[in-house]
């Protein structure tokens, strides 16, 4: 059923990554691995931008000053050159001194007339350089030029001279990418170095960053003093983790309720799914189908009950039909419905009911309708026989007298007969129109004893009444019923100049009568079935002794609707004696 | 793939289960027919008999596709084989029935009832069997698959009794004789019903232990 299910899905907790049935759901990364990688990106970042930014500054530091030596030198050879007697030894003293700088003169036509690195002779003319060309017209200047070599870059700075001519001074310095390769095996020491640093680091603080979320106890979620950002999931946590346990307690309530109640009901109940799978089955269902005591639950319908019929009726209700059917051989009503859900069939419950009580019930009234009927037409047919001899005239006048006393005895036995039938289906239906009094047993005793006197006196049977008077909480006409039929039974079937001894005991406040006799008495294989309706003894229809077959069967009645019991001891040829034991006045 | 051939495995064995009630509403209403002479029922046993002849295909069908498909070894190889060889028994049983049913028809009007004499035993005796050996497969039993196997002679014992007390029948009046033969073949299908039954039980046995009852012996 849906409830077991939802509270089994919970019961089983199924693994991390996987489904209670099974399938293998997508693997979410570590929130340790994405903050570990994380940290190392961002120091990998940190220290490309920083070792660039570093470089660039740098690199503009050294430019700088490169620039500010090229333009105090030249001013400084421009002075020296312009105190210096000998100009040309000037200038080759300063190459021998060392000058790791480039000295070039040229004069104002562009031709160069000195330079410190090659011979001025064989260089072209200079009249097109900017540097030049700018330093003739305001005086001085300066320009920065790639060189052909890779990664160096010359820095010019030219001044005009008093003698009209241009002294330039250059340096080379390395380019920014130049800068860069050369700076390259330092920085990447450098990103090891902080790596080799920064790597166990990263993990040793993923670590602590991660540890106290590992660490929650989510059954008993309480707010985190590490990180006030998860107290409200922690909050909502538990809060639902209360509604599901509240869910939890009720759903088992509900389970348990149905479980007792299925449990404790006599009918068989089982529920079934579509492929006839048991969802479930209570022990009374196990017992009426005759089956094994056991665990049923999730097989098949034919481990439970091999019978066919069942899986018939059931496979009915699959197609979405109900059955009813009593099945005589079993005793059982068998029902079957289909189970629902929008429309279509999702299962079938199967009730099984033990009629044999029913069946029995039904049974002898059938018995009884036959046998009523065959009571009746016994003495109807002799007064239709008597009556037609006498219409036809077969009857001589004389006889006359008989053959109406042969009818009156019938017609009196047919009353009696249909007396005793009224009575016993009052007592059926269990509605009479008297109302319950204080009866005395004994008093009602001597009524009956006086009623049946004249039966007493033909056959010579002493009746005795002993014993207290006995009051019982009854109905008189019912009560005089029983003792009537008891001690009319007791006369009829005593041997001639027998006893009858009716005995009334008052019991702490119940009330024991008992009818003893010296008659025939019953056969043992009969004691019990005298109180069913219309059995005798004696079966041939001979008629020996004139009765009903009624009268016991009243008794029991009338004794049964006052809650008494009914005790037979008999032997054959000895007697019989009936005891019936009232129960106290008060209940 | 594996909870798909679990899934296949219970199919079987609840169609195993479902031809044993088969089989066991064919006896019994074959068995019912013969004593209280109810042609509707005998004729009702004999057409079960094909409903029993198709679970039979259909359960063979679904033995070879999963030793096909599925390749079984250990205990699932020995119940799909043995189930195999087990519905070869239960489908004789059901032709038995059609069997007894049939001779229930044809003696129709005469009165054989009061000289069945071991027959009814014999009757009672062989739904026994059946109802213990499928009882045995379903709760995979080994002692009550050994007490049906041990059971088998009580019903030849009881067909030997049978035999004997129709053969005198035969000797007192030839008038008799057919009757009687019927009778007898009645008693001979009982006869092989229990060792159909035996046989079903010895291949419960091999399916739970992987071993024949008689190479026990």
């Amino acid at each position: 059923m849906a409830v077991t299910d939802g509270v089994r899905q919970y019961m089983t907790g199924a693994g991390p990554g996987e489904t209670p049935h099974g399938r293998k759901e997508r693997v979410y990364g570590s929130m340790r691995n994405k903050i570990y990688w994380n940290m190392v990106v961002l120091s990998v970042v940190t220290i490309l931008l920083t070792s660039v930014i570093i470089l660039m500054v740098s690199y503009h530091v050294y430019v700088g000053q490169i620039q500010a030596g090229v333009r105090n030198e030249a001013i400084q050879i421009e002075n020296g050159y312009r105190q210096a007697r000998e100009p040309m030894e000037y200038l080759n003293s300063l190459a021998t001194v060392g000058e790791s700088m480039r000295i070039t003169i040229i004069a104002p036509d562009g031709t160069v007339e000195y330079d410190s690195e090659a011979d001025a002779a064989l260089m072209e003319n200079h009249s097109d350089r900017p540097e030049v060309m700018e330093a003739l017209e305001s005086g001085y200047s300066e320009d920065r030029r790639l060189s052909e070599t890779f990664g160096k870059e010359t820095y010019y700075f030219a001044v005009l001279m008093d003698n009209g001519k241009v002294l330039r001074v250059s340096n080379t310095m390395d380019s920014l990418a130049g800068l860069y390769a050369q700076m390259m095996p330092v920085l990447v020491m450098l990103s090891v170095l902080v790596l080799l640093f920064a790597l166990p680091l990263a993990a040793k603080m993923t670590k602590k960053l991660v540890e106290p979320l590992n660490n929650l106890d989510l059954n008993n979620p309480v707010p985190m003093a590490e990180y006030e950002e998860i107290t409200p999931l922690m909050k909502r946590l538990s809060d639902q983790n209360r509604q599901i346990h509240e869910q939890i307690a009720l759903l088992r309530r509900k389970q348990e309720e149905f479980t007792a109640i299925m449990e404790n009901m006599s009918e068989g109940l089982v529920v079934l799914d579509q492929h006839l799978n048991i969802l479930s089955v209570n022990k009374s269902a196990v017992r009426l189908l005759k089956a094994k005591a056991g665990d049923y639950q999730d097989k098949n319908l034919l481990l439970l009950s091999r019978n066919l019929r069942i899986k018939e009726s059931v496979e009915y209700a699959l197609l979405g039909r109900h059955t009813d059917a009593i099945w005589e051989e079993e005793e059982l009503q068998v029902l079957t419905s289909p189970v629902k859900d929008e429309g279509r069939v999702k299962g079938a419950v199967l009730l099984v009911l033990d009629v044999s009580e029913r069946l029995k019930a039904e049974r002898s009234r059938k018995e009884f309708s036959a046998n009523v009927s065959h009571e009746l037409k016994t003495p109807l047919t002799s007064i239709s026989g008597f009556a037609e001899m006498m219409e036809q005239g077969m009857v001589r006048s004389s006889d006359m007298k008989v053959f109406a006393g042969k009818i009156h005895a019938e017609a009196l036995h047919l009353i009696k007969l249909v007396q005793d039938i009224i009575e016993l289906s009052k007592l059926d239906e269990g509605i009479t129109n008297y109302d319950k009094e204080q009866v005395d047993l004994k008093k009602t005793a001597r009524m009956a004893v006086n009623r049946l006197a004249l039966q007493a006196k033909e056959k010579q049977i002493t009746v005795n009444v002993e014993g207290d008077s006995a009051m019982v909480y009854g109905i008189p006409q019912m009560l005089g019923e029983l003792l009537y039929n008891l001690v009319e039974n007791a006369i009829k079937y005593n041997k001639d100049g027998g006893s009858v001894t009716i005995r009334t005991v008052p019991e702490r406040g119940a009330a024991v009568l008992s009818v003893t006799d010296t008659g025939i008495g019953i056969p043992e294989d009969s004691q019990e079935r005298v109180f069913e309706r219309f059995y005798r003894v004696d079966k041939s229809h001979s008629k020996k002794i004139s009765g009903t077959g009624l009268g016991l069967s009243i008794v029991k009645h009338v004794a049964e609707y006052h809650k008494a019991n009914i005790e037979l001891v008999s032997q054959l040829g000895q007697g019989t004696c009936i005891t019936v034991r009232f129960p106290c006045l008060e209940s | 793939m594996r909870t798909r051939f679990d899934a296949q495995l219970e199919k079987l064995n609840n169609e195993l289960v479902n031809m044993g009630a088969m089989i066991e509403t064919a006896i019994g209403n074959a068995v019912k027919a013969l004593m209280q002479k109810d042609i509707e029922l005998a004729k009702k046993a004999i057409s079960y008999d094909t409903e029993i002849d198709h679970e039979e295909r259909e359960i063979e069908g679904e033995c070879l596709k999963l030793l096909l498909q599925q390749q079984p070894v250990a205990g699932d190889l020995r119940l799909i084989s043995s189930a195999l060889k087990m519905i070869t028994d239960m489908e004789r049983v059901g032709d038995h029935a059609a069997d007894i049913s049939e001779i229930v028809i044809m003696l129709e009007d005469k009165p054989y009832q009061n000289k069945l004499k071991q027959i009814p035993k014999m009757a009672e005796e062989t739904i026994k069997m059946l109802n213990d050996c499928v009882d045995a497969f379903v709760r995979k039993d080994l002692d009550l698959a050994m007490d049906v196997i041990r059971r088998d002679d009580i019903v030849d014992d009881l067909f030997n009794v049978e035999k004997n007390s129709l053969l005198s029948v035969i000797r007192e009046s030839a008038d008799n004789g057919e009757e009687a033969l019927d009778l007898l073949m009645i008693a001979k299908y009982f006869e092989r019903i229990g060792d159909h039954a035996t046989n079903i039980a010895e291949w419960v046995v091999f399916s739970i232990t992987g071993e024949h009852k008689d190479e026990k012996e």
